[in-house]
């Protein structure tokens, strides 16, 4: 899976936000703001990745449990797949 | 190529928001008086080209298909240009094809002669397809045009933005009554911006929507209002994220050009590192909410 083609990230002060751009835009107007974990998957699901993929560079960035890192992970990419930002 | 016109004859050259424009209407009667205010001297070597004609039957654009959005779709044609047009869906029959090159520079819109859409004629959608147009070439010269009314008090300009209905145009009329001579209203629809020496200025331009109130002028901006109608009158900085997400629904962000959306996104940040400040604007239809953005943003009185 990867973030599809279309989202534009943009850093503002201390805020990361995400906005659509393009063909995008025909179904999804509004904006996500994304927390520094939730940034650093967005940049590794630029790229074709899994959860174990993700797992394997949160642990290594982070200090946390590969157990915690798997369950933001699931989390995070549900609630992007839900939205229809993911191919 | 060059969808270039005969020189002298049904040219207008207009300077908007410091572009140059070579403009050939179709309905030239009364574009020529609406981009009056905004004549310049005719140059070979504008920032832009336009030319617009309304035909019988417009003929299917050739070449290879890039993206089909609804009822748009968009090829590339062979001698490199996009052209995005669409069906009646009524009559099947191509209702407009606007031609263009990637920066925009070069434009040209071909309606079908007699076209009504959304209860629009061919006038009325002429006037907003070479604001769009314009709109898109300006933002790939690092500027944009902002959904919103703009006016000057005296030297600082300053834009109210919103959706449709809420009453921009209404608060900057009260400045009007209030302030009288010293204040002017820019644009009432889609002031242009742009940056100049590190400072943002604002621009009158010939598209200002159902009114013609608009002035080739240029005035420093010194803050963006989004406008919501309440009872109280209050004035307060918009979070990032409330900024971003009103910006990006009152600047240029269209379906068809993604290149055209994330130059409007680089604008937004621009306009951050400036520092221009962005307000939320609670107001009811009173002087009272001219009150509370002038001493925000001129000071005390």
């Amino acid at each position: 899976m990867k973030i599809k083609e279309g989202f534009i990230k943009s850093n503002l002060g201390d805020e990361c936000v995400v906005v659509p751009v393009g063909a995008q835009t025909v179904d999804f107007r509004g904006l996500i703001t994304l927390n520094e974990t939730g940034e650093f998957i967005w940049e590794i699901l630029q790229n074709e990745s899994e959860i174990s993929d993700i797992v394997s560079a949160m642990t290594k960035e982070y200090d946390i449990d590969e157990a915690t890192a798997k369950a933001d992970a699931e989390e995070f990419v549900k609630i992007l797949s839900e939205k229809g930002f993911l191919e | 190529m060059n969808y270039n016109v005969k020189v002298g004859e049904k040219v207008q050259t207009i300077c908007v928001a410091d572009v140059v424009i070579n403009i050939d209407s179709a309905d030239k009667e009364y574009f020529t008086r609406r981009y009056k205010e905004y004549e310049v001297e005719y140059t070979d070597n504008p920032d832009m080209w336009i030319k617009t004609e309304c035909i019988e039957k417009i003929d299917e654009p050739k070449g290879e298909l890039i993206e089909n959005i609804r009822t748009s779709y968009i090829v590339k044609t062979e001698d490199g240009f996009l052209c995005r047009y669409a069906k009646s869906s009524k009559t099947g029959k191509i209702a407009y094809a606007i031609y263009y090159n990637e920066d925009y520079s070069n434009v040209k819109i071909v309606m079908e002669k007699g076209f009504i859409f959304q209860k629009l004629n061919n006038r009325e959608w002429e006037y907003l397809y070479t604001g769009f147009m314009f709109a898109n070439r300006l933002t790939n010269l690092g500027g944009t045009v902002l959904h919103s009314s703009g006016m000057a008090y005296k030297d600082i300009g300053i834009v109210f933005s919103a959706d449709p209905g809420t009453g921009k145009s209404t608060h900057v009329s009260l400045w009007k009554e209030r302030f009288q001579n010293d204040v002017e209203i820019v644009n009432d629809d889609k002031p242009a911006l742009r940056i100049i020496d590190d400072k943002f200025y604002m621009f009158g331009t010939p598209w200002s929507g159902k009114t013609e109130l608009n002035i080739n002028t240029k005035k420093e901006l010194k803050a963006i209002f989004f406008i919501e109608r309440d009872t109280e009158n209050k004035v307060e900085r918009m979070s990032v994220a409330d900024s971003v997400l009103n910006l990006s629904r009152q600047l240029p962000n269209p379906f068809y050009d993604k290149n055209v959306g994330i130059k409007t996104v680089k604008l937004i940040e621009k306009l951050y590192a400036l520092n221009v400040p962005i307000y939320r604007l609670r107001c009811s239809i009173s002087q009272d909410a001219v009150t509370a953005v002038y001493n925000e943003v001129i000071g005390e009185k």
